[in-house]
């Protein structure tokens, strides 16, 4: 409890992992499901900086936690840009509210 | 320490400099020779993107299109020459960019597939209707994008890269399916297929950072290292897991084919058909890749290594004949042709998934990865040509009904001919290039001794001849409601012809492409 | 800047005096995280559930200043909390017609599978990743290490190849946002 290790960052990793994928399977909104896509993508980086950290002493994992973050601002871009869109078109952007495609 | 980073001097010296990273620049050099294709695409793109401001908006279609074409032959025959006699004087360096890349038969067979692939959908967006007056430059350069991420996907062998390189792949097709915004279908498959993409490409880093953390680096020959036993075990697993979850979206294999069908319906025609092979090759690629770095035949041991010990081959077996039934079960029902197209998409991962199988040890003249590679030459030919009649017939008729094929035979017959060669090609009957294929498929599972995935596969195909040769049936024994003729364009005749033509000599005299996959492999 | 300086030494080099600090910082962090990101689950305010990520992701960067990831710490701030954020409130906005109302987000049939879910993942990689006897490094980067210098000589040296790949992603993320957001896009 008093040492933190490791395993704490990784069991915060694993936690919010978790959530973001709740997020993910619960929210409709396509906007609450990206907010739900940053968090897994956290949890990565979060991983990589710890290991990084603890079990191999170098910059590497910080970099790929950098790469993570562009990436994640690449998607968000482009996933709000296609959701305006959707809105342009059903005034709405409720997955459920859109459905002109059968299951 | 915060000192140390904002009030140290910055002291410039050159001699420091070149000692630090004259070895980086003289690597640098030595390297790009070995990525002149990708340097190709990437000023390509940056030109595409400047034309599309100054080419006058109706021409833009051709005159972007044909340059495109050029930049995608020329990068297609520079993939296929580098390295070879044509450019004396290269020496291949031991690792490229630090080992981030590999440059090996496979990388260079599969960027040569893309790059064909791409060159078929451009002709295939001159071809198809659905761009008439569209701004192009973006769509062009997106595409070409696209087709520099399966390039380095194919080539990558650090899981950085594979990562960065999948994600290079999607992004542009997200807009790519979004493309024709008018198209209300279009816009709700792209935010899954984005929203989804995104996910499945968050999971796969995840899992990524765990086999990081397990090995200590991001290469992936390091992965070969991890010990499955004890402890380890239930992390590898999930990690395994995770990672595959990325793999599948990209080739859409259960459980994650569900963006399949509706992306398929939705986004215009030369898209869907870019898809259906440049992308799902790519993930296949990177797939067979890592898993052969990982290693297929290791148990995987369950709770405390006692209770359950399964091997990742039978894991992919068992997801293979899940794939392919799904497939081939749904497609079934479908009156869309994109959209069973779609499906028959996801069983033909399946098939594909066989390969994987067959890559655990040897297995006879010609290995699972191999199977694979001389499959996606066949499959290339059929499915692009497949989608390319179907994108004349949308074009001339504005049909994307089966029930709508009704009669079309007579009334183009050439064309109506070469579909049914494609569509006997995907259902793998002789003499086609998919018959071929599947037989070199279904021959390595059989030599691993998995005989009940060779029976599944067996059915699935008896199955898919239903849905296909409804199709055929429908255009040519069924009466329409015209018998005009349909106007048939040179370069659309054309393009089918060879295509129809590549099927059959894939089919009939396959031994020299046989000769080219068996010398495919991952280390030179 | 003081409490900067002291959180990075304090997680690179824990003396006896203060490495009870490292601790409290640690779960204050991870609290604020976590919390931020659970009441997500709930709320069903989008504006809010944004400010809840932000404040999430705010913390992760303080855990980044710990793990002696400095120039982690401040790109999550700015990238993350300053831009990407940003982005999705204007996204909020935009496809709410009366800003200011709040947009609220419709329940689904999905709440008990997602819950599940995620307890099942949490369970998972919970269990496997502490089995695992990681390997811890006995040479962890000093506290002085200089790291944005090094993450600078990795970017140019190592990472060349992704590092100009990403460049090419941006380009084309931006040039496909554009086309996309534009009203009327390439037709227009």
């Amino acid at each position: 409890m008093m040492t933190i290790g490791l395993t704490h960052y990784l069991l915060l990793g694993g936690l919010l992992f978790s959530i973001g994928m709740a997020i993910i399977i619960i929210k409709r909104n396509g906007v609450a499901v990206l907010m739900g896509l940053e968090l897994l993508l956290n949890a990565a980086a979060l991983n990589f900086i710890a290991f990084s950290h603890y079990t191999v002493g170098d910059v590497r994992g910080q970099v790929v936690a950098i790469f993570i973050i562009m990436l994640a601002a690449a998607e968000a871009a482009v996933a709000l840009a296609i959701v305006l869109n959707i809105f342009q078109h059903f005034k709405g952007i409720e997955v459920d509210e859109v459905s002109t495609l059968r299951d | 320490m915060f000192q140390s980073v904002f009030a140290k001097k910055i002291d410039f010296e050159p001699k420091a400099f070149q000692e630090e990273f004259g070895s980086v620049i003289n690597s640098l050099k030595d390297n790009l020779p070995f990525i002149a294709p990708e340097l190709v695409l990437v000023g390509a793109i940056c030109v595409l993107i400047l034309a599309g401001l100054f080419v006058p908006r109706r021409d833009q279609k051709g005159s972007l299109g044909l340059f495109s074409l050029v930049a995608l032959l020329g990068a297609g025959w520079l993939a296929c020459s580098v390295g070879t006699s044509h450019f004396p004087g290269l020496e291949k360096p031991d690792t490229l960019f630090q080992g981030m890349i590999a440059f090996d038969s496979f990388a260079v067979f599969f960027k040569a597939l893309f790059l064909l692939a791409g060159a078929v959908v451009v002709i295939q967006t001159y071809l198809s209707h659905e761009f008439e007056g569209f701004a192009m430059g973006e769509y062009y350069s997106l595409m070409l994008a696209s087709l520099l991420g399966c390039c380095l996907l194919a080539a990558a062998t650090d899981m950085v890269m594979i990562y960065l390189a999948l994600e290079l792949v999607s992004i542009p097709t997200y807009i790519l399916v979004i493309y024709r915004k008018a198209d209300k279908r279009a816009t709700e498959s792209a935010l899954k297929y984005a929203i989804y993409g995104s996910v499945a490409g968050g999971v796969m880093i995840y899992g990524l950072s765990l086999f990081y953390g397990l090995t200590g680096s991001t290469a992936l020959t390091s992965l070969s290292t991890i010990s499955m036993e004890g402890a380890n075990a239930a992390v590898v697993v999930i990690a395994g897991f995770l990672v595959f979850a990325g793999f599948a979206y990209k080739m859409a294999a259960v459980p994650m084919h569900f963006w399949c069908p509706d992306v398929y319906e939705g986004a215009p025609i030369p898209v869907t058909s870019y898809l259906s092979v440049a992308s799902k090759a790519a993930g296949f690629a990177a797939f067979v890749r890592f898993m052969d770095a990982f290693g297929l035949g290791e148990q995987i041991r369950i709770a405390g290594g006692e209770s359950i010990s399964i091997q990742w081959v039978e894991v992919v077996a068992i997801i293979a004949a899940v794939t392919m039934t799904f497939g081939n079960l749904s497609a079934l029902f479908q009156d869309n042709v994109k959209r069973m197209l779609g499906y028959s998409s996801i069983a033909h991962a399946g098939y594909l998934l066989m390969g994987v199988v067959g890559m655990k040890g040897i297995a006879g003249d010609v290995e699972g990865f191999q199977a694979i590679s001389f499959y996606f030459l066949s499959y290339l030919f059929m499915n692009l040509g497949a989608f390319t009649v179907v994108i004349v017939i949308a074009s001339r008729t504005g049909a994307e009904n089966i029930e709508s094929y009704k009669g079309l035979g007579p009334r183009m017959p050439f064309r109506a001919a070469c579909l049914a060669i494609f569509l006997v090609g995907l259902i793998g009957l002789p003499p086609t290039g998919g018959f071929t294929g599947k037989f070199m498929l279904l021959k390595v599972v059989i030599l691993q001794k998995y005989y009940w995935l060779a029976i599944v596969a067996g059915i699935n195909t008896a199955i898919s001849v239903y849905y296909y040769a409804r199709i055929i049936k429908n255009m040519w024994l069924e009466k329409g409601s015209s018998t005009e003729q349909i106007l048939a364009s040179p370069l659309g005749v054309s393009v089918i012809g060879l295509q129809a033509a590549m099927v059959l000599v894939l089919g009939v005299f396959f031994s020299p492409f046989v000769d080219i996959i068996q010398r495919i492999s991952f280390l030179s | 800047m003081n409490i900067l300086n002291t959180l990075s030494i304090l997680a690179a080099a824990p003396s006896e005096a203060t490495a009870i600090w490292l601790p409290v910082f640690f779960w204050t962090f991870a609290l604020v995280s976590v919390l931020s990101s659970l009441a997500v689950l709930v709320v069903k305010d989008i504006v809010r559930c944004a400010f809840l990520i932000m404040s999430s992701l705010s913390g992760l960067a303080g855990l980044y200043l710990l793990l002696g990831a400095e120039f982690l710490a401040f790109t999550q701030i700015m990238v993350y909390v300053g831009g990407i954020l940003i982005l999705i409130l204007f996204g909020v906005m935009l496809t709410n017609r009366e800003p200011l109302l709040i947009k609220r987000m419709k329940a689904t049939g999905l709440v008990a599978p997602g819950v599940l879910a995620g307890l099942i993942l949490f369970t998972a990689i919970g269990y496997s990743v502490c089995t695992v006897d990681w390997k811890v490094t006995d040479q962890p980067l000093p506290a002085d290490a200089d790291t944005p210098a090094r993450i600078g000589n990795a970017l140019m040296s190592d990472f060349i190849l992704p590092f100009e790949m990403a460049s090419v992603l941006l380009l084309v993320a931006l040039v496909g946002a554009a086309m996309a957001a534009r009203r009327g896009g390439a037709e227009g």
